[in-house]
């Protein structure tokens, strides 16, 4: 009769275990039927997602248009779609919306005209910052040098004043 | 292109040789609202001259019409683009947006927002210079 509630506990615990394996295995294959979804992405639908992760949705903030809910974002993915699926390449797209849009509706300027300024700009600050850098540390170790002599000159003098005891100390 | 509320066709080419106003706008557009009275009266001062027209941009007839008859009803046709695919070609940010069109069918200058009466002067001169 001890035993009873033993046993009766036991089956418990495996009832629980279980079902709690059973809820992890349920939610792992919800988990991962977007990833499922991901894989049958069509050649189309892959050339869209480039395309429109270069174009800047023209209602959002820093949003591409492949990112991007708007309704024109959405108008956008389906004309880019569409031209896609008729014959244009990828550049024919984007130059579609540029010549209507201007150069904003890319994501990253040309690096023509004075857009080059742009991407010359992060370039030019990095070599001043290391420029500065370089000119610091060198700087530093130049008077680090010369200190560690001014210091062994007045070690110098001032052990020459000392006396043989007051050295050992 | 559809005219809004009926089944006739306005054709974009039959107005080559005037300078077009072509105004994007829409019912559920509120800066829309704002420029409409500017809309009106330049028609009215320049409609001799110059052939305005409207495209109603993802909208519906009926909120289009129930605008026009609480606003006032443009004295020109209105195309209605309810996919935006127009406003598209076009490079449409948002509405309302303008763009004055030369006879021979460049774009000369556009207004992005509403328009006002100092604005609508100032484009028209733009567009005339390219003449």
């Amino acid at each position: 009769m001890k035993h009873f509630p033993n046993a009766f506990m036991i089956k418990f615990v495996l009832l629980a275990l279980a079902v709690l394996l059973l809820s992890a295995t349920s939610l792992r294959a919800q988990e991962a039927k977007p990833q499922g979804a991901m894989k049958q992405e069509t050649a189309l639908q892959k050339q869209v997602r480039v395309v429109a992760s270069k174009l800047r949705c023209p209602v959002c903030q820093g949003e591409s248009v492949y990112d991007s809910h708007a309704e024109v974002a959405v108008e956008m993915k389906k004309l880019i779609a569409e031209k896609l699926a008729g014959g244009a390449s990828e550049q024919d797209v984007l130059q579609y919306f540029q010549e209507r849009y201007g150069n904003y509706i890319l994501m990253e300027p040309p690096a023509d005209g004075i857009h080059w300024v742009i991407w010359a700009f992060p370039v030019f600050m990095t070599l001043v910052g290391l420029l500065f850098l370089y000119q610091f540390i060198t700087g530093k170790n130049q008077e680090t040098r010369e200190r560690a002599v001014e210091g062994d000159d007045v070690t110098r003098v001032k052990t020459s004043g000392q006396s043989i005891e007051e050295m050992e100390l | 292109m559809r005219k809004l509320g009926g089944q006739e066709r306005v054709k974009l080419n039959e107005f080559a040789g005037k300078i077009v106003v072509m105004n994007f706008w829409a019912s559920w557009c509120l800066s829309c609202k704002d420029e409409h009275h500017v809309l009106l009266e330049a028609a009215k001062e320049y409609g001799d001259k110059i052939q305005f027209i409207g495209i109603n941009f993802k909208d519906t007839d009926e909120a289009a019409n129930r605008f026009l008859e609480r606003m006032g009803r443009f004295p020109y046709p209105s195309g209605v683009d309810p996919q935006g695919r127009l406003g598209l070609e076009f490079g449409v940010y948002g509405m309302p947006e303008t763009f004055f069109i030369s006879p021979k069918g460049v774009i000369g200058a556009k207004q992005i927002g509403p328009l006002t009466k100092e604005i609508f002067e100032a484009k028209l001169k733009q567009v005339e210079a390219l003449q």
